[in-house]
């Protein structure tokens, strides 16, 4: 119970940082990115990057992307391609920063950007490996799972969507103490996410609570993401471009608030550890 | 100093920010450099998108004008603006004549015939290079053409479709568009024979046997071999062809005995026998087996009614009576054979005196069937019998109730056909009752009312007809008659009504 109070402290402790307004930036500029990725696909039909939209969506299903609404119907699945390495490339130096970042206003440091940016930058190939090896884990794991279910039962999709994200939460709890034993403690990759298997063993509750929050907050924008081919057809082809940018929003909130959730709930229980 | 380098790292912090926005900037840009080409064509889907989103809703639930035009708009807008372009690209030129395919298909949905052949014309010039679309054009234009009674104009676009899609060389290619198209001949063979000239049609029909003859010797494609042999079946029983028509009628019992094709070639023998040789009996036994042998297919009954007529008209009235009952409570899902017989029962009563039986089985009629022609028809015919027996108090009742079941069926969540037709009986009603001014009046109400109907847009010629012949009213019939020409300028109704006009007013002097 005090665990879970802690945990709830975290939250409330990282929203209340969000009034000092940096803490957010990192994670801002990778929202901006992603938005300014989804506009690129949304306009751009025929010009240079379309290239590289047919490069995320080989074979058959490329000439689709030259026509309308087909194009804006694979927008989901082929972005979706782009979502790992921008993941572990940009995703994990902004994840770095923000740790850094939440971890400095909670100590009531002054904030710069600057030093949280360079201080990232140090630890880039780190947060990149670390952030690696998660994304690793969690694709093993929903492929796994996927397997499994396949060869026990013949079992609906939506049961099957709803054991796989299990797994896959708890696999997240696992790993996602790396993130700031990377930046906090200057733990190297693997050392990292050694100590945050530990760490999230001896806390799996909290950890859980800690990824479950957020990801509570994708749900909507994840399941209109579900059925791109009805909601072109029902509502307009356009309206997936907004839910794209939507859920590249609702991810930056969820993303804010689990870094900086994290940060506190670690350094509050180093806190307590040392103490003791 | 501190002030300073506090502003120098604020300059920085700026230019930082600059160029993170900068390159966000230029990756949106970055695609902005597309090739035209593409881009008009994804540009033109978009468009058809939108105009089949409108179509969709013009077409939920019936036809619905507030949509309608938005519809058609947006497939007209994307035919001109892209029109142009189309030549030089293959793309292009198929949205552009899909699009103006799919305008003319809602047109005719929407019951517009003339709009819809109109569109399919301007479909005939675009699709020059596609030849499916093209084929699918000329031969709605001239179903159209045949729906409209224009049968020249009909005969124009058969003829080309012919000249075009069925020359020796090209028939199996235009049969594997569509099987459909090679009743052509057979079409072209019939509208002679209706304009009275029997060589001609003669002439397509022997067309129409060469080529079916000569696609059963070539062929080997199953479905396109069964659509040749029924079709020269057809031509066999247009040209009276009977010995021919029985044995291929026959050979086909042999060729396809899946049940659905036996009972189809059954019959057409069993007609062959009854209409052709003139062996009612031997008809009559192969109707009968039809409906032994193979009760659940579409022929049974048909044939169990074909049958009853063969023993009606041979004075066996018990016999057609225990058959016609059989139809009209056997096959209820069948329904225009299971009105036809319950009608020919009613009919059989009245014949024979029994008023009550026969009136009862009339309203039946109407009320099991009421979309039914014979549903239709059965109140007034009740009203009418009373009028013949002089019961006249019977019969204003009778005529009061007709009046409010065709009021019923013209103001409910009913097909619009259906609404039509029952507006068509209030007046027929109203005529018989001679309430003529309220004829008149309900006749000019119904083109404002089913907006969509243009044979309505004629019922201003039958109301002024009405004001000057029953009413003694050459006034209000020329000024209805003004309304017409007023209302639909340029038509060839607003100058049959102007042709009426000057006669009333010549008259008039």
């Amino acid at each position: 119970m005090t665990g879970i109070k802690s945990v709830l402290k975290a939250f409330r402790v990282a929203v209340g940082l969000l009034r000092r307004g940096r803490p957010a930036a990192p994670l801002a500029v990778y929202f901006l990115l992603k938005t300014a990725v989804v506009l690129l696909y949304a306009r751009d039909s025929s010009g240079a990057a379309a290239h590289l939209w047919r490069a995320l969506r080989p074979g058959p299903g490329a000439e689709a992307l030259s026509h309308y609404p087909d194009r804006l119907i694979a927008m989901p699945a082929v972005l979706g391609r782009l979502d790992i390495p921008l993941e572990i490339l940009v995703l994990s130096f902004a994840q770095g920063a923000t740790v850094l970042l939440v971890a400095l206003a909670a100590r009531g440091e002054r904030l710069s950007l600057r030093a949280g940016a360079a201080r990232a930058r140090s630890r880039y190939v780190h947060l990149a490996v670390s952030a690696a090896i998660v994304s690793a884990a969690l694709f093993a794991v929903f492929r796994l799972s996927a397997a499994l279910l396949h060869r026990i039962a013949a079992i609906p999709r939506a049961w099957e969507l709803g054991i796989g994200i299990s797994a896959g939460l708890v696999v997240q709890a696992i790993f996602i103490y790396a993130v700031p034993f990377v930046m906090l403690e200057g733990r190297s990759s693997i050392d990292a996410v050694k100590r945050s298997v530990m760490f999230a063993g001896r806390h799996f509750v909290e950890s859980l609570a800690l990824v479950a929050v957020p990801f509570a907050v994708t749900v909507p924008t994840l399941l209109l993401a579900l059925n791109p081919r009805a909601i072109a057809f029902q509502l307009s082809p356009e309206f997936l471009v907004q839910s794209q940018i939507a859920g590249a929003f609702m991810e930056f909130a969820a993303g804010y608030l689990l870094m900086g959730s994290l940060t506190i709930y670690v350094l509050d229980t180093r806190m307590k550890e040392e103490k003791r | 100093m501190k002030a300073i380098r506090k502003r120098a790292m604020r300059r920085r912090r700026v230019r930082g920010t600059a160029a993170a926005a900068c390159a966000i900037a230029a990756l949106v840009l970055f695609g902005a450099c597309g090739s035209r080409r593409g881009d008009e064509r994804y540009e033109a889907e978009k468009k058809l998108f939108k105009a089949r989103k409108l179509r969709e809703q013009a077409a939920a639930g019936g036809m619905r004008p507030e949509f309608l035009a938005g519809a058609t708009g947006a497939y007209r807008g994307l035919v001109s603006e892209h029109a142009a372009a189309a030549a030089s690209s293959k793309g292009i030129e198929e949205i552009v004549v899909t699009a103006q395919m799919e305008l003319a298909e809602l047109q005719f949905r929407a019951g517009l015939l003339r709009e819809s052949r109109s569109d399919f014309e301007k479909a005939i010039d675009y699709a020059a290079a596609i030849p499916p679309a093209k084929a699918n054009a000329v031969y709605s234009a001239a179903i159209i053409s045949e729906e409209l009674g224009e049968n020249d104009r009909a005969e124009h676009f058969y003829e080309r479709f012919y000249r075009e899609f069925l020359p020796a060389d090209s028939v199996a290619r235009t049969a594997r568009m569509n099987s459909r198209y090679l009743v052509v001949p057979i079409k072209l063979a019939d509208l002679a024979a209706r304009a009275s000239r029997p060589g001609e049609s003669a002439r397509w029909y022997r067309d129409a046997e060469r080529l079916y003859t000569g696609l059963i010797a070539a062929e080997t494609d199953p479905g396109l071999l069964k659509e040749a042999r029924f079709n020269l079946l057809a031509v066999y029983l247009q040209q009276k062809s009977w010995d021919q028509g029985l044995a291929l009628a026959r050979g086909l019992r042999e060729l396809y005995p899946l049940p659905q094709d036996v009972s189809s070639a059954l019959f057409v023998e069993a007609r062959i026998q009854e209409s052709g040789l003139g062996r009612p009996q031997e008809a009559r036994a192969t109707y009968l087996s039809i409906a032994e042998r193979y009760p659940r297919e579409r022929e049974a009954a048909a044939a169990l009614l074909s049958a009853a007529g063969i023993d009606r008209r041979a004075g066996r009235l018990d016999a057609a009576r225990a058959l016609y009952e059989r139809v009209a409570g056997s096959f209820r899902d069948r329904v225009s054979e299971a009105v036809e017989a319950a009608w020919q029962l009613a009919e059989m009563d009245e014949r024979a005196g029994r008023w009550e039986e026969a009136s009862l089985r009339y309203k039946a009629i109407y009320a099991d069937y009421p979309e039914t022609l014979q549903g239709f028809e059965a109140p007034l015919r009740v009203a009418r019998a009373y009028g013949t027996k002089g019961e006249t108090d019977a019969a204003a009742a009778a005529y009061e109730r007709a009046l409010e079941h065709y009021e019923r069926l013209a103001g409910e969540q009913r097909a619009p056909s259906t609404r039509i037709m029952a507006e068509e009986y209030v007046v027929r009603t109203l005529a018989e009752r001679t309430r003529w001014r309220e004829a008149a009046e309900r006749l000019v109400r119904l083109p404002d009312r089913y907006p969509d109907y243009t044979p309505f847009r004629e019922n201003y010629l039958r109301a002024a007809s009405i004001h000057e012949r029953e009413l003694a009213d050459p006034e209000g019939a020329a000024r209805l008659l003004e309304t017409c020409v007023a209302k639909y300028p340029g038509t060839e109704l607003a100058r049959a009504a102007e042709k009426e006009l000057s006669r009333l007013r010549g008259g008039g002097k």
